[in-house]
């Protein structure tokens, strides 16, 4: 009882408000994202209502916004291009599907693998493709619309200083629509792009085929919606996290992503996802708890369903100064203010993970890119760590090597390149206890060294090697018996 | 390490504090144990204090307002701390004042119960006020703390009413069960 008190009704004044505040800012990216999807502004801004509604109540991190978002429009152009709206739909409820079963199955802990450096190229990319976006409704355009943006712009970033009781958002559009009516202006308005909300949305399962045919064409694309949408919601939510000082529960946060896909896709919506800039938002005006979130996705409806004859007039140029600001506000720019201090195997897959992701517009693709990056990394600077030290003993007769560091895959080579085989002796003993193998590759290289000594004619003893091995977790299996710790630290 | 048996004062910043202070000094001499005064700050991260709804973010938003919320955080906690100190401070000198001869203080993040069941090991008797801060707003005659801290300890619990005055008498509650 008492956490749904303090979840819903511990901070009601501030989440009304920043609720309202937040709602603002949706509205541009479901408009703007339903244009690069190809679909109609209504199926974004239902998208937007109903990720808002549903994850207030499924979410596991209270206080983060989700809805309609650029990442997952991304990723449905092509779908709606060959197969149509219906297809979105399902893909869209397919996507909750396998969101749900991706976080019973422990999708969180995977986070762990992404690193910062990852993390950062999510947020760059994502902020790089949010302005990208935008750069359709800012060519073979009148001159005007350039000077209505540049004035959105400044109204969004200057009002602050007059007063911060008001979104300067909100402003910002209020002021170029009227502007552009009581001119005349001839510019692209909201109207012009495709038809609004004239009624609340209705449940309606997608209409499509429930055929393995069906199941081929969405499913790719479903799973790469899944991916994306857990990816960036996690990312949001450990912001979220360090911002509040406060725990989340990502594995609630994942399946309730995945209910609210479901909904979302049975009331004619498109998949969405938590969204960094807009919950940074929601956070900065004061917004902690699930009431905010459910605020923005009710007033979200209210504003498009009942002021639709008015959004309509909007124009186009307003919401480009707005997702511009949330594309700013994304970005990381300190990332690349320091891309020549940090070490530059980070900078690298920082790099990639954004290079990655522009090129192909699949957040997934770019993710995938940064974590084998630095998984290679790793590997490779691991792999540094190994020693061979050699000394003769018994009057010359013997040589003892002795081995310490890491042997695997990315070390075997070096590990074969440090002993002498063309060495004129009776006997070598090589001492592994202080080593670790990690791998079949490890295994099979020190196979190789002994069988080159016994073609020299040279008698080869190995010492602790059952030590050696212990690490071979999954062979031997210690990491699940007692002793595992001190196996691992002790030699 | 041996358990402490002091007896446990806790109080909060309400006119019940000084009420709790004379019992427990009491209680504390009759007892012959050691006498510790605990106030149980709560943190509420979950409340919001921005007043900024402007929504716009700009370059480097993100950090600016994660350093803005630590600082504004630190503020806070570092002038509850110095109040409750002093609040607590005042209670040890009345205290002192009173013939108590060991008074210990101690602050402590959280909640006053999850405070009580982690500190009861250590503890004869805990002293506190049958109402509290919030008695000035709400109706209820006994606190919410006090419900709940006597369903969650194992000891003698001593809920303190009014104006201080030895008890003479006592009386023993037996029920049929056993």
């Amino acid at each position: 009882m008492s956490s749904i008190r303090q979840d819903w009704f511990s901070n009601i004044r501030n989440d009304l408000l920043s609720g309202v505040v937040v709602a603002l800012a949706l509205i541009p990216e479901a408009l703007a994202f339903s244009i690069i999807a190809g679909v109609d502004p209504r199926v974004g801004l239902y998208a937007a209502f109903s990720m808002a509604t549903v994850i207030a109540f499924t979410g596991g991190r209270p206080g983060m916004i989700s809805a309609a978002t650029g990442a997952m429009a991304l990723l449905m152009v092509t779908l709606v291009k060959d197969h149509g709206l219906q297809y979105l739909f399902a893909a869209t409820v397919l996507t909750g599907l396998l969101q749900i079963l991706m976080g019973w199955l422990g999708f969180a802990k995977l986070m762990r693998f992404v690193s910062r450096s990852v993390i950062t190229g999510f947020a760059n990319a994502l902020a790089i493709v949010i302005f990208l976006a935008q750069l359709p409704e800012l060519t073979h355009v009148p001159w005007t619309v350039y000077t209505l943006t540049a004035g959105g712009l400044a109204i969004i970033y200057l009002f602050p200083y007059v007063t911060k009781a008001v979104p300067s958002p909100l402003v910002a559009i209020v002021v170029l629509t009227a502007l552009t009516v009581a001119l005349g202006l001839h510019v692209p308005t909201v109207g012009d792009k495709g038809q609004l909300p004239d009624s609340l949305p209705v449940f309606l399962l997608p209409d499509v085929p429930l055929n393995l045919h069906t199941l081929q064409i969405i499913f790719p694309v479903s799973l790469a919606m899944a991916v994306v949408g857990l990816l960036e919601s996690m990312m949001t939510a450990t912001l979220i996290d360090d911002f509040t000082d406060t725990p989340s529960n990502k594995r609630r946060e994942c399946m309730g992503q995945g209910v609210a896909n479901i909904v979302t896709g049975c009331i004619g919506g498109m998949a969405g996802c938590a969204m960094i800039g807009q919950s940074v938002i929601n956070v900065k005006s004061g917004g902690r708890g699930r009431l905010s979130t459910l605020t923005a996705g009710v007033v979200l409806l209210i504003l498009v369903v009942f002021l639709g004859p008015w959004v309509a007039q909007i124009p186009m140029a307003a919401l480009v100064a707005v997702m511009i600001m949330v594309s700013i506000g994304t970005f990381n720019w300190n990332s690349f203010r320091h891309l020549r201090e940090h070490p530059k195997s980070s900078s690298a897959v920082m790099l990639a993970t954004v290079a990655v992701v522009v090129a192909t517009d699949n957040l997934a693709l770019g993710v995938l890119t940064g974590v084998l990056l630095s998984g290679f990394f790793f590997a490779h600077k691991v792999g540094q760590i190994l020693r061979v030290r050699s000394m003769t003993e018994d009057e010359g007769r013997v040589r003892v090597y002795t081995v310490t560091g890491q042997v695997f895959f990315a070390s075997a080579e070096r590990f074969i390149a440090a002993f002498d085989f063309k060495e004129v002796i009776d006997k070598v003993r090589i001492d592994v206890s202080r080593a670790h193998f990690w791998d079949i590759t490890a295994v099979s290289a020190l196979d190789k060294v002994i069988l080159k000594f016994r073609r020299e004619a040279t008698e080869v003893e190995v010492i602790g090697l059952n030590e050696a091995s212990a690490t071979m977790v999954d062979k031997f299996a210690v990491h699940d018996k007692d002793g595992a710790e001190d196996l691992l630290t002790s030699h | 390490m041996k358990p402490e048996n002091k007896v446990l004062a806790c109080v909060d910043q309400s006119r019940f504090a000084d009420f709790v202070a004379d019992y427990a000094v009491w209680a504390a001499s009759r007892m012959d144990a050691p006498l510790e005064f605990l106030h149980v700050i709560d943190r509420h991260p979950e409340v919001g204090t921005s007043q900024d709804h402007s929504g716009a973010i700009g370059i480097d938003t993100q950090e600016h307002l994660l350093e803005q919320i630590a600082e504004e955080e630190r503020a806070r906690i570092r002038a509850e701390r110095e109040q409750g100190r002093a609040f607590l401070n005042r209670l040890r000198e009345r205290a002192l004042a009173a013939g108590a001869e060991a008074v210990d203080m101690r602050q402590r993040h959280g909640e006053l119960v999850a405070t009580l069941v982690e500190q009861e090991q250590d503890v004869r008797l805990i002293v506190l006020g049958r109402r509290g801060a919030s008695a000035e707003t709400s109706g209820r005659d006994i606190g919410r703390h006090v419900e709940q801290t006597v369903r969650a300890l194992h000891k003698p619990i001593l809920a303190v009413t009014d104006v201080f005055k030895p008890p003479s008498a006592c009386c023993w509650p037996l029920t049929a069960r056993a």
